[in-house]
């Protein structure tokens, strides 16, 4: 059973996210501004928060950093602010996720379930040499197995190849000739930057909750393609 | 004698009139004014040059006719005056030869009068200390021309006329009797017939001389429009003639023609051979000065006739130096040039008045140059001061304030206004820069506050769709709900893009791109939508990396933009193409696509905000018409152009930026 504290002072809000999110393993709390949220976690043991930002009272970011005074529950900021820099912000305060509104539903419950997993199993099993962590993602090269937030992925071999190259350099660059070069082994010619352009896209596909706002596998556009460090 | 000079004529026209020589005279196929035939201005060329000749040796005619009294004397008159001066020479150097061989070489004597017109001829020595007659006598009947004279042969052994008032020792009388047909070809022979001929021709040669004249002209001026015409084109055209500088062929044609002119002044005028000479000489002459003529009227037709002459150029040469040097002057630093202004000024007095050698003078002028030296200075230091002042205003540097101290009067006064003047500008700026971004930020915290509601609606119908129990028209009411709230929402977000865009509020990083991944990270983000937009994405690029100063995530914002509109309007089963080349100094990104509607709408309109392909806004297209101005506003922003190219139902766009 989760505790999940779903924040908004939207009352409409609230309930359309508690109809999306009904599950019998999810219990919801409720708050209407960034105080009753604080109190809420003082007085109750949360598993994961939606929060809004722009509220009366205390705003979501206040809010979000006393919460991380007390607990280090998961927090995903729901807000109808989408600028890059408001994004940021949010991440550098403490948030764990970021979802604009008006938001897909889908993506919410996936968001949700991802970050339930992440915090009920972090720090389960020792990394192995041959496994590689960053974030909700591990490569288990002697298995040859790569999951997301502990689900298996079911990965093409190149797509793979692709991948442990990325994340055994995480936040280098690599650009699309680099990446022919290393996985297919061949000088690049005439259409295999496409092809590597057309593996990153399905590889975001399968990896990626949004993949048009990729978490892991990032696109510098006009330089090339990197799996962001772990924070 | 005109037959002679057709063919001399016909030889130098050709060296005279290259471009005509160059085009064949080829038969007309289609009909073409009589002035771009070739055949045509060579005919009349030469009808011009005979027509002049004509008319001079007319005039010239006439003018002899007239001199020599043909209208007034009776012909037998002017024959005998004609005949004299030939006959005295006969008759002194017979009468020589008589006299001092002493009449034993009466055979040199009869050498000279023989096989000459003379019918007989009898030199008679009775009045002198000789008193000796000599006579010949020729087998041909003698004319009317008879003529007798003294003959004074010790002194200045010449003949006298008759009735001359001599006083001398010796004289002899002379009788000279002409044949009368002139049958021996000698010089009493050409006489005559040329003064039959010309006595014959007294009246006429002034009909001939003006029909001459009449003709001359009008060839000329035909000539003159013909001039530069040709065959082929119904412009004038250059040809190789027109190239040489116009003074020097004028220097040249006048070269030619005192050179083959002067030696007509020379002539008397007197024999034949002469005047056919002076006719050749005058023909090469005229032919020279008509085509010059004719050069000339090509030129003028061609416009800036002026501008191919040697003289033009020179002066041009002239005028550009003093432009470059009045320019050098202007470049000298204010300071300098007030300087070495006075100091010219002052060695110019002290020039003049040291010459006077007048020392209190000189000390004036000394005095003043010292007092006014540093005068001159500080006007110029002040004016220089204000000077980069105003250009900081020029060129938008608001904040820089002219340092009105040390300035005096009128200095001070209009130091002070330019710092007003950009104290003005700069609060107006500011003002215009704050309304900007208040703008942005209204749009922006309005769309926060309109996304809230709206993401309920978009949830909730799309809960109401979803809802097992209702009937099957709510169900559809919500998706149509659902549809229109999801397009509200993208409207939202372009709309806050483009008015960040437009106003320049949006952080730009400009860093190395290269253009070669970026296209094929497009490609491969766009392969599956293409696909299924039922679209085949072509794209172009060279080997080499072109690499371009810009934003990444921007200009993929703008390369979205592009292909999503591909994708959305472009005909399905198409090609949408992607090139991407290099231009002078330029990467040079197109996109190319079928329109599937008819984009009857300008490249400027589709530009524009809210302004879809479709000018009937068709709403069953998604999408909002921003994409295109969110892509040229970005464009911009990073130092790059957009422009698009509506030809039939191709639509194209070019981004250009310049490479690194």
């Amino acid at each position: 059973m989760y505790n999940i504290l779903i924040c908004d002072d939207e009352q409409d809000i609230i309930n359309a996210l508690k109809i999306y999110l009904s599950n019998p393993e999810y219990s919801f709390l409720e708050a209407t501004n960034g105080r009753a949220a604080v109190e809420a976690v003082e007085s109750n043991e949360i598993h994961l928060i939606l929060m809004d930002i722009m509220m009366p009272g205390m705003d979501g970011i206040s809010a979000m950093v006393k919460i991380r005074e007390l607990s280090n529950v998961p927090v995903i900021l729901l807000t109808a602010k989408s600028e890059d820099a408001d994004k940021i912000m949010g991440l550098n305060a403490g948030a764990d996720d970021y979802i604009t509104k008006p938001f897909n539903p889908n993506e919410v419950v996936a968001r949700v379930r991802s970050q339930l997993r992440r915090y009920t199993q972090l720090g389960s099993g020792t990394p192995v040499s041959t496994v590689i962590t960053i974030g909700g993602l591990e490569l288990n090269d002697n298995e040859k197995t790569v999951t997301l937030d502990g689900e298996d992925l079911s990965l093409r071999p190149k797509e793979y190849d692709i991948l442990k190259l990325l994340m055994g350099n995480p936040g280098k660059v690599f650009s699309t000739k680099e990446i022919y070069r290393l996985v297919w082994k061949d000088s690049p010619a005439g259409s295999s930057e496409n092809t590597v352009a057309v593996h990153i896209r399905h590889l975001r596909e399968k990896i990626e909750i949004n993949p048009n706002e990729p978490r892991y596998l990032k696109v510098i556009w006009g330089q090339g393609y990197k799996i962001e460090k772990d924070k | 004698m005109e037959e002679n000079n057709k063919l001399v004529l016909a030889e130098d026209i050709e060296t005279a009139e290259p471009q005509e020589a160059t085009t064949p005279a080829s038969p007309e196929k289609k009909k073409l004014p009589l002035t771009h035939s070739l055949p045509a201005k060579v005919a009349a060329f030469i009808v011009t040059v005979i027509a002049v000749i004509a008319f001079f040796g007319c005039a010239a005619l006439g003018f002899l006719a007239f001199e020599s009294n043909f209208y007034t004397t009776p012909k037998e008159e002017i024959r005998r005056n004609a005949f004299e001066g030939q006959v005295i020479n006969d008759a002194t150097e017979a009468a020589n030869e008589l006299y001092h061989d002493d009449f034993n070489g009466k055979d040199h004597a009869t050498n000279i009068v023989a096989r000459k017109n003379i019918a007989y001829i009898t030199i008679d020595f009775s009045e002198d200390i000789v008193n000796k007659t000599w006579t010949y006598k020729s087998d041909k009947e003698a004319g009317d021309d008879t003529f007798s004279f003294y003959l004074y042969n010790f002194d200045d052994h010449y003949i006298h006329r008759v009735g001359d008032s001599i006083k001398a020792k010796g004289i002899a009388k002379v009788f000279v009797s002409l044949t009368r047909d002139f049958s021996y070809g000698d010089k009493y022979a050409l006489t005559n017939t040329a003064l039959n001929l010309v006595y014959s021709m007294r009246y006429m040669t002034y009909v001939v001389a003006f029909v001459a004249l009449i003709v001359a002209l009008s060839c000329f001026i035909f000539l003159m429009c013909a001039s530069g015409r040709h065959k082929t084109s119904d412009k004038p055209e250059a040809s190789f003639g027109t190239k040489i500088p116009f003074d020097l062929m004028v220097v040249g044609a006048m070269a030619v023609i005192c050179l083959f002119a002067a030696p007509i002044t020379q002539f008397r005028g007197r024999e034949l051979v002469e005047f056919i000479l002076a006719m050749f000489l005058m023909g090469v002459s005229l032919c020279v000065g008509l085509g010059l003529c004719m050069s000339l009227a090509t030129r003028v037709k061609l416009g800036g006739w002026w501008k191919n002459t040697i003289t033009f150029k020179v002066l041009n040469f002239f005028w550009r130096g003093f432009k470059y040097l009045c320019k050098l002057i202007g470049s000298i630093p204010l300071v300098w040039k007030t300087t070495i202004a006075a100091c010219l000024i002052f060695f110019v007095d002290l020039l003049f008045v040291g010459l006077a050698d007048e020392p209190e003078k000189v000390m004036y002028i000394f005095i003043r140059s010292v007092l006014l030296f540093p005068a001159l200075i500080y006007v110029a230091l002040m004016l220089r001061k204000l000077l980069d002042g105003s250009k900081d205003l020029a060129e938008g540097n608001l904040d820089k304030q002219v340092d009105t101290k040390g300035m005096v009067l009128d200095f001070k006064k209009a130091g002070d206004n330019l710092n007003n003047v950009g104290k003005g500008i700069s609060l107006a700026v500011d003002e215009r820069m704050k309304s900007e971004r208040m703008k942005t930020e209204l749009i922006t915290n309005v769309s926060h506050d309109i996304k809230t509601p709206l993401t309920s609606i978009i949830n909730y119908s799309d809960l109401i769709a979803k809802e097992p129990a209702g009937s099957e028209k709510i169900a559809e009411y919500a998706e149509v709900l659902h549809r229109q709230s999801e397009k509200l929402k993208r409207l939202i977000d372009d709309l806050v893009e483009t008015s960040k865009a437009t106003t320049g509020n949006l952080e730009v990083i400009l860093t190395p791109v290269s253009v070669n991944e970026l296209l094929s990270q497009a490609e491969g983000e766009y392969e599956q939508k293409m696909e299924a937009a039922g679209l085949t994405l072509i794209s172009n690029m060279p080997e080499e990396t072109v690499s371009i100063m810009a934003d990444g995530r921007r200009l993929w914002r703008v390369f979205d933009n592009l292909l999503n509109n591909a994708c959305k309007y472009a005909l399905s089963g198409t090609r949408v193409y992607m090139s991407l080349e290099t231009q002078d100094k330029e990467a040079v990104i197109t996109f190319k696509n079928t329109s599937r509607d008819a984009l009857n709408i300008s490249a400027e309109e589709l530009m524009e905000r809210f302004v879809r392909g479709d000018k009937s806004r068709n709403s069953t297209t998604e999408g909002n018409g921003l994409g295109l101005a969110i892509a040229k506003s970005l464009t911009e922003l990073q130092n790059g152009r957009l422009d698009l190219t509506v030809d039939g139902d191709l639509f194209k766009a070019e981004i250009r930026f310049p490479l690194i």
